[in-house]
Order: C-alpha cells, then sequence, then structure tokens
C-alpha cells in the first residue's frame, strides 16, 4: 500500500540577496534586495507502508525541508505531498496524530523536568487512550532502556539518552509513519547501535512507515533497503541500496602475499596500487573484473595471506558527489 | 471537554513546575518586581500630591490609572510575554518548528507551552493592592455594579496588552533576530503613566483609535470615576472589553496568517 506520495514538490525560499563585506551590508540596509533559491526542485517519489527509507543527500540538499513539508511545518510553493492520504500543510493537526516526529539536532523534551512529564503531556496531548499509553510506555521503557531515566530531569541525561527518551516520546501516539532527521547525529558508536536496532525493532514490532535522514552511511545500510539522493532540490537516485552500490560503486582493493618474489604477470583489468614485495595491493572494479574472478585469478599465482575490501557506501556518495 | 480541561491542566502543571525549578531564583525576582515597580507607584503618587493635581486628577486618581496599567498587564503578560518574546529564538532553535508537529492550534500551543508564567504574580499582587488602596480613598462604593465594571474593565484591558505583545511577534516571522517593535511598544506604554488628556488631541486620537492603548487605563478610569477630561465622552470606556476583543481577535488572526507564509529557519 502506498502510503506517502510527493508530486512535482517544489519549494522556493526567498533570501537576502546582497553584496559581501561592510559596503553590502549598507547598501541592503537601504536597497534590500531578495531573490529565490530552489531548496526543492520537482521531486517525485511514493512510498509503501512498512519501508524504512534513507533521504540522504549532502548537506542543504533539501532534506530537512522535504521531511518539513511531510510534517505540515511548511506550505510547498508547487506540487503536493499526501500522507496516508492526508494533505499534511493543509490537515496539519489530523496528520500530526499519524505522525511521529524526531529533530536529531534538538530535543523535544521539557529540559528542567523528569522526562516522564514530557510523557504525561505528549499523553493528553494525543488524547492516548490509557491502555495503549501503559502498554506503549512499558514497551519502549524496556526497548530503549528507560527505567532509571524516567524520572531524572532532562537536562541530566548523556546525548544518547536524550535521543532515546525522545524516540520513545515521539512514538507514544503509535504513529504509523515516522520521520527522523539525523537521529544519531554527535551519538559516540554504542549509543548509534542501540539507535538503529530501535529502529530496525519498531518497524518490525508495527510495521511502521520510516523515512530517516543521516550523513552516517552505516545508519542507511544497516537499516534501510531502500534510499532516495538528493542534490541540490533533485533526485539523483531512488531504489534498492544494492543496486545504487552495484551502479556507481564496485570499486574493491585486494591486498595478498605472494608465494615467490614475484608474480609474472597480474591479472587483466586489475590496477596495481602498491608494490612492495613481496605484499602487493591491486584494485578493480566489479563492471570490470568480478572481485570473485579476481580473486581465482590471484589464487593461482601462488599466495600466502589475502584481504580484500569492497568499497563502502560512504565512499560511493563521497565519490559520487565529490 | 474533560479531556481539555486534562490537557489544559497538564500544561499549567508543567508550567508550575519549572517556575518553581528554581525557589531561590523565583522569590528574589517576585521581591525585585515588587521593589521596582513599587518605586515607580511612590514616585507618580509622590510627584502628582506636591502639585496637587495632574490636569484635574489627584493623587490618588492617577494612583489607580497606574493600577489599571499594571493589572492588565500582569494578565496579558501572564498569557502573552513569553510566547511573544521567545517567538523569534524559538524559530532560530527550531522548537517553533517541532511545536508544529503537535496536535493542537499552533497559536494556542505557544500560550500554553511557554505562557502562564507565575513569575507576573508580583505584578498581580502589587498593582491588586494598589488598586483597592486607590478606590478606598476616592471613595468608589464595593457595589456589585462597580465591582463588575472593574472585572470587564480589566479583562478588557488585558485582552489589550496581551494583543499587543501578540502583534509585536507577528514581526518575528520576519525578522528571526532582535525584534525591536517590542521596544517601541513597551516605550509607548510610557503614555499611560499620565491621564492622557494631559496630551494634544492629535495624540489623544492616537491612542483612541490608531492604537488604542487609551483603553488599558485611561478610559476605564475615567469612565469608573464619571470624569470629563479629554475629547472624548467619559463613557468611551464602556467599549473597554469589546476593543480588548477586536485587538487580540486582530492580533491572532494577523498572526495565524503569517504563519501561512511561514519558512522555517532552513536545515
Amino acid at each position: 500500500m502506498v502510503q506517502i506520495i510527493a508530486e512535482n514538490l517544489v519549494k522556493e525560499y526567498q533570501v537576502p540577496d546582497r553584496d559581501p563585506g561592510l559596503r553590502g551590508a549598507v547598501k541592503a540596509l537601504f536597497h534590500p534586495r531578495y531573490r529565490g533559491i530552489t531548496a526543492i526542485d520537482h521531486i517525485n517519489f511514493s512510498i509503501e507502508k512498512g519501508e524504512i527509507v534513507g533521504y540522504i543527500g549532502p548537506n542543504g540538499a533539501g532534506k530537512s525541508t522535504t521531511l518539513k513539508m511531510l510534517s505540515g511545518i511548511l506550505y510547498p510553493t508547487a506540487g503536493s505531498v499526501t500522507v496516508n492520504g492526508l494533505v499534511p500543510y493543509r490537515d496539519r493537526k489530523r496528520n500530526a496524530r499519524q505522525i511521529g516526529v524526531v529533530f536529531g539536532n534538538r530535543s523535544q523534551l521539557y529540559w528542567d523536568l523528569p522526562v516522564i512529564d514530557s510523557y504525561q503531556l505528549n499523553r493528553r496531548l494525543y488524547d492516548i487512550p490509557d491502555a495503549i499509553y501503559r502498554e506503549n510506555l512499558a514497551y519502549f521503557t524496556e526497548i530503549f532502556d528507560l527505567g532509571d531515566l524516567l524520572n531524572q530531569p532532562v537536562r541530566l541525561l548523556s546525548l544518547g539518552q536524550k535521543m532515546r527518551a525522545t524516540i520513545a516520546g515521539a512514538m507514544l501516539h503509535s504513529p504509523e509513519i515516522l520521520f527522523l532527521d539525523e537521529p544519531t547525529i554527535g551519538l559516540d558508536v554504542t549509543s548509534k547501535l542501540k539507535i538503529r536496532d530501535f529502529i530496525r525493532q519498531i518497524n518490525q514490532k508495527s510495521g511502521t512507515t520510516v523515512i530517516l535522514t543521516s550523513h552516517d552511511m552505516g545508519d542507511i545500510e544497516s537499516l534501510c533497503e531502500r534510499i532516495i539522493l538528493i542534490d541540490e532540490g533533485k533526485k539523483k537516485y531512488d531504489g534498492p541500496v544494492l543496486e545504487f552500490e552495484n551502479t556507481f560503486g564496485g570499486n574493491y582493493s585486494i591486498s595478498f602475499k605472494a608465494v615467490s618474489a614475484r608474480p609474472s604477470q597480474f591479472p587483466e583489468g586489475l590496477t596495481l596500487r602498491e608494490d612492495n614485495a613481496p605484499y602487493y595491493v591491486v584494485t578493480g572494479n566489479e563492471k570490470q573484473v568480478r572481485l570473485s574472478d579476481a580473486i581465482s585469478v590471484i589464487n593461482q599465482l601462488g599466495i600466502e595471506e589475502l584481504e580484500m575490501k569492497n568499497q563502502t557506501l560512504e565512499e560511493i556518495i563521497n565519490e559520487y558527489f565529490g | 471537554m474533560k479531556k481539555k480541561l486534562l490537557l489544559y491542566g497538564t500544561f499549567l502543571r508543567l508550567r508550575i513546575l519549572m517556575n518553581f525549578q528554581y525557589p531561590t531564583s523565583y522569590w528574589l525576582g517576585f521581591v525585585g518586581q515588587i521593589i521596582s515597580y513599587g518605586a515607580t507607584f511612590c514616585t507618580i503618587f509622590i510627584a502628582v500630591s506636591s502639585f496637587g493635581s495632574l490636569n484635574g486628577w489627584t493623587a490618588d486618581e492617577v494612583l489607580l490609572l497606574y493600577a489599571f496599567e499594571l493589572i492588565s498587564y500582569a494578565i496579558g503578560a501572564f498569557f502573552c510575554f513569553h510566547p511573544s518574546t521567545g517567538l523569534a529564538n524559538n524559530i532560530r532553535s527550531g522548537a517553533f518548528d517541532a511545536s508544529l508537529t503537535k496536535p493542537m492550534n499552533p497559536f494556542l500551543f505557544q500560550i500554553l507551552n511557554y505562557g502562564q508564567d507565575a513569575a507576573y504574580f508580583s505584578h498581580f499582587t502589587l498593582s491588586l493592592c494598589v488598586m483597592i488602596f486607590a478606590l478606598v480613598r476616592i471613595g468608589i462604593t464595593p457595589a456589585l455594579g462597580n465591582i463588575v465594571a472593574i472585572i470587564l474593565f480589566i479583562l478588557g484591558a488585558s485582552a489589550i496588552q496581551g494583543g499587543f505583545l501578540v502583534l509585536c511577534s507577528v514581526f518575528s516571522f520576519k525578522m528571526v533576530n532582535e525584534n525591536p517593535i517590542f521596544t517601541l511598544f513597551f516605550e509607548s506604554k510610557n503614555f499611560l503613566k499620565y491621564p492622557i488628556s494631559i496630551y494634544g488631541s492629535g495624540l489623544q486620537v492616537l491612542l483612541t483609535f490608531v492604537l488604542p492603548l487609551g483603553f488599558i487605563n485611561f478610559y476605564p478610569s475615567q469612565c469608573l470615576l464619571s470624569k470629563e477630561s479629554g475629547v472624548f465622552h467619559y463613557q468611551l470606556g464602556i467599549i473597554t472589553p469589546l476593543v480588548g476583543v477586536a485587538v487580540f481577535v486582530v492580533a491572532y488572526l494577523l498572526w495565524m496568517w503569517r504563519l501561512r507564509h511561514y519558512n522555517s529557519s532552513g536545515s
């Protein structure tokens, strides 16, 4: 079932246009000029119920702007969005009940008060039936390990604890859809792994649809089967992560130690990167020589050790935009 | 209805918990406000007493005038001060964006979430005492009609004070740095320390129809005292509650209209 649709979505901002330096600032004071910048440029996508989609792109690509239109914060300049059949910015309140939103760079909990007080407010705000509230609170307390944290003031929590508490708070009303804008920003490795694990569990337990933005490709690789890649407001890629890796990546490197002093010939189509006999590093690309073929050819040279490395998603993205 | 009350109760509870989180700071603020506004009351009272009267207004009457200003500010600011003055900062920090994802009227959410600041109990307590002191000395009897009139005047004036704070904050949608309009509002209220009939008729018309600040204290007091003073009839004060509703509704509609064109703060 298709749950989220964006059609020809456009968002333009008016920003002050001024010359650099003091002169520009003075000039703008008397004669302000504005120019339109297109943050989102005719984007189309549709997302099925239960999917976890990675929405990625460099800073300023328009990721947050898209999420803000999906959650009803911003009106689009043109085009349309529907979430579960609702137009978020027109039907903001009803849309709010079916989505959970987490902005990673700020907490939505009351800083000075215990976590549970913020949850109590959400309970009333979303009018969550008592049974469901209790059930969800128990469930999230368990999987997010919140037991001791609930009665502590938010200001005393670590960044990781705060993020766990925030995501739990955004899920108390059992939303069908979850928007996560950089949920792992600034977190240490352990906290990141926990957050990923929670997102996976929530998705599997209730079939929650998740749209996730992140600059950590580890998040994307471990959670998403599908990515939507945008750059300068335009959609560049939309499809399975694997296919993206095969199309734009496929580089690998093989390090090995040869038995004989020097192999007479290196396999064709591979590049010799390092040559410290008897240690060698060769690189290649799946599209010219398949990794499995390359290994079997190298094997025939007579080797003692072999180590191979596939290009990571992060490296592919970096190369793609670089 | 019961659900709405529960929700309101929860907001109020959180607000009170937050206000009393740091009791020393709260009480210091309380005493500080009493001293600072108390000093203003004394200065006005002493100044007018030594002149005998000000354009036909006795010192007690001028005291009543300023008590109307402060008590209505206490109520208007109790609800609207932080939601209005904090708006620019909330837009910059992204907190405003987050509040737009709640299933609630965004204006009401701002008022309930950031308003209801217990700090204004100090303004309220002081101005209520001064008001009763002035009323007793002037000799206004505590008849039911008078009490109802005073309450309606205070409510109307509070809506004007709150409405103007909201009006100022409408500019924060555009200017997300410092919003200078608030200073303009607070400075214009200096006119209200004295009966506006001491000013020229042009200024009186301005403070009646363009920026209806006169309805905060001058017209209600004039009406209560049945005092001819200024260019308009003393019974004009009767419409104070209506002016209050009108100012607040206009402020609300402008706020919601600006929200329609809200562009967030990027990222």
